[in-house]
């Protein structure tokens, strides 16, 4: 097993391309998704419409720059925002009135729901102030509730829901983060056992088949180099960006490397149900991106999978593993969850990954 | 000693083996004949433990290898038809990898990587890469491996396809070599006849999934002592000839060659002024004669109705 387990670190030693280009992407894709802004906030460009005074306008502005994550920046002329989104320099813009607010968009964006939910928050409570001041009969009744509005007689700190079930916040840098970490450590895994199709064809499997080696050694050298190489990509992904990128994972890298194992070993295994179902590597080459892209789809690694409301897509998504591995990530970093929390999703993931390595080993040695 | 006994093969209902019983005594050298599709990767799969037979035995010494594939792994070596190396690895890593899987470790596994590269002539090639190698020389390394674990049996598919004369001379030599001097017993397949001739004791002969012949080359060619081959040479090929030679009564094979035809006629009977006259009749210029004893190849196309690398 050692044997082969350390061919593989000689082969990968003299051919590290594809595992670096897997990487390489991995950081592209992340930086391109979630880290382009500096301050890891989306901008959105906003015009007010002209029957707004500058103090209403910069009251308004303070009160949406109070979301976290989210840049609202005042723009003169709507149809620079429009060409800005039609570019794609933006994702939508905002253009806002006294009493009312429209969304200038070109696509669907995860982002745009929760700025709908804090923008219909602020004119809610402008609008109840606003009948409040014409159901009055009281002459200072602005004033009196301007004064009450600054010093409140009850200050009410409020938090919303318990557990992650009850909200659901949305950070886009480590939803890229996540996600495409996850998504392409499916091709660092699968290619890197994709060797076993490779030597099948060379001849070189049958040599070591009827060498004194036994199949379990076989086996256990190029799983264990597999699941090794992917857990280190995911890893080191996750440190650089932690540390060299100021992404906010949080402390519990205890529970980070446990969903890491759990994931990366669930990956493994369904490399090896693939490899059963393939005799060429020109195959697996075409099954992979297949099987990789519908799962981070349906999975969550491309958006969230709570913004998605489709009882269908929802109900294949339990059987993707990345969405146990994106739901544990969360957990851990963006609700501050323990390793208690994230057990389900681990026990779940490697439950997964013995079905199918129990499915795939029988099915390869038979074919 | 190695033997397969009534040994069959059935992929679905394709018969790729058919009762097929072959003997490689210790020492010994035999060569595998078949043309493409004949069954005999399939019967050396067998024989390597590979894949298991339908139905037969393969023993190893009396014992079954079926049931115990250890009894015979540890003492065989095997040369694929294909380049089973690590083409991004130097030779010397090659060769101590397969050493590894073999449990060769420390200074005997140092001393016998160095052995076998002296033997193929590629000591001072071992720290090069194999994608760097000339397929004479990357032939060479994947007979090396094979014998890195001193087997008593070596078992080689094609081992001389698509490389120069000089290394195809360089390995018979070796395999000769390794047969009558160390005693290595060898199992010998190509699609070269000379190469069979040269090297192998004795000749199984395979069509259709079953062994149809099998002894020495002159017990072989005495299956044809009762014919003779005439060659002739013709300017260019005229087909209504060859088809009059055909129709020819007293001609038992014709045979398109490169430059002319071949006939198969009874010894003694060659009726040659017959065969002028139809040259003649058909506007055939016969430009050479040759008559010949059979040779291997002749045998081989009595029995089986195609040449060998057909």
């Amino acid at each position: 097993m050692r044997a082969i387990f350390l061919l593989q670190w000689q082969r990968l030693r003299r051919e590290p391309f594809l595992l670096l280009s897997m990487f390489v992407l991995t950081v592209v894709f992340v930086l391109f998704m979630g880290g382009t802004n500096p301050n890891g906030e989306a901008t959105i460009p906003t015009t007010f419409s002209q029957s707004m005074t500058e103090n209403e306008k910069s009251d308004l502005l303070d009160e949406l720059n109070q979301l976290e994550g989210y840049n609202f920046v005042e723009s003169n002329e709507q149809n620079v925002i429009e060409e800005k989104i039609a570019l794609g320099e933006v994702a939508f813009g905002l253009s806002l009135k006294t009493d009312g607010y429209t969304f200038l968009i070109a696509t669907d964006n995860p982002n745009q729901a929760i700025v709908e939910q804090h923008l219909q928050s602020i004119y809610r409570e402008k609008v109840r102030i606003v009948q409040v001041m014409q159901n009055s009969s009281d002459q200072d009744i602005a004033p009196k509730i301007q004064a009450n509005l600054e010093s409140p007689p009850i200050l009410v700190e409020a938090q919303v829901g318990e557990t992650n079930e009850d909200f659901f916040v949305f950070d886009n840098q480590l939803q890229s983060l996540f996600g495409m970490t996850l998504f392409f450590v499916i091709y660092t895994v699968v290619f890197s056992l994709s060797k076993v199709a490779e030597e099948k064809q060379l001849g070189s499997w049958n040599r070591i088949i009827i060498s004194p080696t036994k199949k379990w050694q076989v086996y256990g050298g190029y799983l264990s180099y597999a699941f090794i190489i992917g857990f280190l990509q995911i890893f080191v992904i996750f440190f650089m960006f932690d540390n060299l990128l100021n992404f906010d994972l949080g402390n519990n890298w205890l529970g980070l490397i446990m969903i890491m194992i759990a994931y990366t070993f669930t990956i493994v295994a369904l490399g090896l149900l693939l490899l059963a179902f393939v005799s060429k590597t020109s195959q697996l080459n075409a099954v992979v991106p297949i099987v990789a892209v519908s799962m981070a789809m349906i999975g969550g690694a491309y958006w969230p999978i709570e913004i998605v409301d489709n009882p269908i897509v929802l109900q294949l998504a339990n059987f993707m593993p990345i969405k146990y591995a994106m739901e544990a990530l969360k957990e851990i970093t963006i609700y501050q969850g323990v390793i208690t929390d994230i057990i389900p999703e681990t026990l779940i993931l490697f439950a997964m990954g013995i079905v199918m390595m129990g499915v795939g080993i029988p099915l390869m040695e038979k074919r | 000693m190695l033997e397969t006994i009534g040994l069959k093969k059935t992929f679905k209902r394709h018969v790729a083996v058919d009762d097929a019983n072959l003997l490689l005594k210790k020492g010994e050298s035999i060569g595998l004949l078949g043309p493409n599709g004949a069954g005999k990767s399939t019967l050396i799969s067998m024989i390597e433990t590979l894949i298991k037979p339908t139905e037969g035995d393969v023993t190893w010494n009396e014992k079954s290898i079926i049931k115990q594939p250890d009894l015979l792994r540890p003492v065989l070596g095997v040369v694929p038809q294909e380049i089973a190396l690590y083409k991004e690895l130097s030779a010397y890593e090659n060769v101590k990898f397969f050493g590894k899987i073999y449990k060769l470790t420390g200074k005997e596994l140092e001393e016998r990587a160095e052995a076998v590269l002296k033997l193929v002539g590629l000591s001072d090639r071992q720290k090069d890469l194999v994608k760097t190698f000339s397929g004479g020389m990357q032939r060479r390394l994947n007979i090396a491996v094979a014998l890195l674990h001193e087997p008593e049996v070596i078992i080689m598919d094609e081992p001389t396809v698509g490389i120069d004369p000089q290394s195809r001379n360089y390995i018979l030599e070796m395999v000769r070599d390794l047969n009558r001097e160390q005693g290595l017993t060898v199992l010998y397949t190509s699609h070269y006849m000379e190469e069979v001739e040269r090297l192998c004791d004795r000749i199984y002969i395979m069509d259709n999934g079953k062994v149809i012949a099998n002894g020495t080359k002159e017990e072989l060619i005495a299956i044809l002592s009762e014919e003779e081959s005439i060659e002739l040479v013709l300017e260019k090929p005229i087909s209504t000839f060859k088809e009059a030679l055909e129709m020819e009564p007293s001609i038992l094979r014709v045979t398109q060659e490169s430059n002319g035809l071949k006939l198969i006629v009874p010894k003694n009977n060659r009726k040659l002024t017959r065969i002028f006259q139809l040259a003649e009749q058909h506007d055939a210029s016969i430009t050479n004669v040759n008559i010949q004893i059979p040779s291997l190849e002749d045998v081989f196309l009595h029995l089986t109705g195609k040449k060998l690398r057909d």
